[in-house]
């Protein structure tokens, strides 16, 4: 049987990965010791910590990572953003270290996602913010914004790209973020946007890129080398992003999903 | 068959859908002014987008929209908009022909809002109630960690909790900021956090209190539980019905939420909510179904059977499952008052 390692499965894609995948062994893995997902029979998890990460991916078919902690590579936000100012410039909303004295700023994790709900506000207002999680902090321009879309998949060479473009209508933000509600779209510009910003990092893996569609157009707020809790939605419209990746494939339009609050009991893991 | 209608389709009101859905007797009406609302989605219920509650006159007219062209038998109102909506429309005279709940204004008027309840009880309950200060004139008195919270919201909304002295300026700037002088400033009380829902009947009587403990938060730094157990704490049960009586009683479903005190073991109490606490299908889970304890109070039915304590044994976590919908609840089903 094949088997999938979901590293960081305290994440909401965890089990929509289980769920889109139901003959494959999922093994979810975390450094947290309650997780959802007991009740799906090919689940199977196990407590370790992001050092292990390489160890358990030598035995597993896929490798899924869920958050970026569990990623060796450098995919801050700083340094991505960076590259792509200067190999695509004005396509992101501009990252800074600090927030300057003027303007409204919005806190984000740099190395991977801040948890907790979302903090804004002028720089006096975020004087007293810290990093108690060790994700590193930058700030980012804070606008009004009137459409949030993602680019979520795969890519793994030029030309070889697994995608789907996300119209989000909600996302509620906890210790995870969590997609609440959204809906597959057909977007040409912003597809071709997005297979531009990976091309220009020759990122290889998974992805998530945030657009805000702003005053001055849509911008890139966001990358993560993660995907989404896309996976059994993007099934139904034509894409397996664990699949096979030779060319460009791209999620049918009007694939629409929530997030349904679910209740099951939990055993501890062992730590 | 009954027509039940459940305003607000998340947290608490999660436990009435899956309570009631698969209920052949009852015809399960949800809204929501969020068309997105997963409630609005379960299976076996008939949607409704409203007006925010906040919206009054507007949410009002939908609702009594709603009432007749559905032949509404029973209303339950389950978030905190939605109840001082109903609330208030009740003591302005709105007199629907339906069976709800109608507690008394007054002591609606102390439970919810965390400000003048921790007022209130520092008169006669002193014991439970954290150090709290309304307004930061006196901020030089505080020993920190202090929270800091918006008076009218629940669930952890926009809470910050400022460890040193420097760092509480810019964390008051930002919730007045949101919330202009409507916040307050509370000893921060390390431990864990218990809340007892709790159902009263017509007359203001106790039928039952479940005691419940969170083993993990919302937001890391804490908030309403995401996973948690029923505890059997028959102590902090009288002391909840000693603070809805302090507050001039109750009737129908109330939480209360409560930290213990990690050093000291004493309980103190955080928030009051008019409502069946968020996670509360833990309950059903354990075999005390509060939602059908409520509608057989609301309908004179009997009381259904609970579980004893000693067999509430089930813990849960929350998960937010990604569900593929066919459609999003259309504009015929959206009223506009």
């Amino acid at each position: 049987m094949t088997t999938i390692l979901a590293l960081g499965a305290e994440k909401q894609a965890a089990t929509s990965l289980a769920a889109a995948y139901p003959d494959c062994t999922v093994i979810f893995v975390s450094d947290r010791d309650i997780l959802d997902g007991s009740d799906l029979i090919n689940v199977r998890m196990v407590h370790a910590r992001p050092a292990d990460a390489a160890k358990l991916a030598a035995s597993a078919d896929h490798v899924v990572p869920l958050c970026a902690r569990w990623l060796p590579g450098n995919y801050a936000l700083s340094t991505v953003f960076d590259r792509l100012e200067r190999a695509l410039p004005g396509l992101c909303l501009p990252i800074r270290m600090h927030p300057p004295s003027s303007g409204q700023w919005i806190v984000k994790g740099d190395r991977w996602s801040r948890p907790d709900a979302p903090l804004s506000g002028d720089a006096r207002q975020l004087a007293d913010v810290t990093d108690p999680h060790g994700c590193g902090l930058v700030f980012q321009v804070y606008s009004e914004t009137t459409a949030t879309i993602m680019s979520v998949g795969r890519r793994e060479h030029v030309g070889g790209v697994h995608i789907g473009i996300l119209k989000i209508f909600q996302e509620r933000f906890f210790r995870d973020a969590i997609l609440q509600a959204g809906e597959t779209i057909d977007a040409p510009e912003l597809l071709h946007a997005s297979i531009d910003i990976l091309d220009a990092l020759d990122h290889r893996g998974y992805f998530t890129l945030n657009w805000v569609q702003t005053d001055e157009g849509l911008r890139l707020s966001s990358f993560r080398p993660i995907p989404r809790a896309v996976f059994q939605s993007f099934l139904r419209g034509g894409v397996d992003i664990l699949g096979s990746v030779s060319a460009v494939k791209i999620v049918a339009a009007g694939m629409r999903l929530i997030a349904s609050p679910t209740y099951v009991s939990f055993e501890r893991l062992s730590t | 068959m009954k027509n039940v209608l459940v305003l607000s389709g998340t947290a608490s009101a999660i436990n009435y859908i899956k309570s009631f859905a698969n209920d052949p007797d009852i015809r399960l009406h949800i809204t929501d002014a969020d068309p997105y609302c997963p409630g609005l989605y379960a299976p076996g219920v008939t949607p409704h987008v409203v007006p925010r509650a906040r919206d009054t006159m507007r949410y009002r007219a939908s609702l009594d929209r709603l009432l007749v062209e559905h032949a509404i038998d029973v209303l339950i109102p389950t978030s905190d908009y939605d109840i001082e909506g109903v609330v208030h429309y009740l003591k302005d005279g709105w007199v629907p022909n339906v069976a709800m709940f109608r507690p008394p204004f007054n002591a609606f008027a102390v439970l919810g809002n965390k400000g003048r309840l921790m007022a209130y009880l520092a008169q006669r309950l002193p014991s439970v109630v954290p150090q709290t200060w309304i307004g930061v004139e006196r901020v030089r008195q505080l020993a920190f960690p202090v929270v800091i919270k918006p008076a009218g919201e629940s669930g952890g909304k926009d809470v910050t909790i400022v460890r040193y002295h420097d760092d509480f300026a810019a964390a008051v700037e930002r919730i007045r900021a949101l919330y202009g002088d409507e916040f307050l400033v509370q000893q921060f009380i390390p431990g864990n956090t218990y809340i007892v829902s709790m159902i009263y009947d017509h007359d203001g009587r106790l039928v039952i209190g479940v005691p419940m403990r969170s083993h993990l938060t919302f937001f890391t730094w804490g908030g309403g539980g995401c996973a948690g157990e029923v505890v059997d704490e028959p102590g902090l049960v009288r002391l909840c019905a000693e603070v809805a009586e302090a507050a001039g009683g109750w009737s129908g479903p109330i939480n209360f939420e409560w930290r213990k005190h990690a050093e000291t073991g004493a309980f103190y109490l955080m928030e009051a909510n008019c409502r069946l606490n968020g996670y509360s299908y833990l309950t059903t889970m354990n075999g005390v179904c509060l939602p059908h304890i409520v509608l057989a109070l609301l309908t004179g039915a009997p009381l259904p059977a609970v579980a004893p304590p000693a067999r509430r044994n089930r813990n849960f976590v929350l998960g937010f499952r990604e569900t593929p919908v066919d459609r999003w609840v259309d504009h015929a089903e959206r009223i506009v008052a």
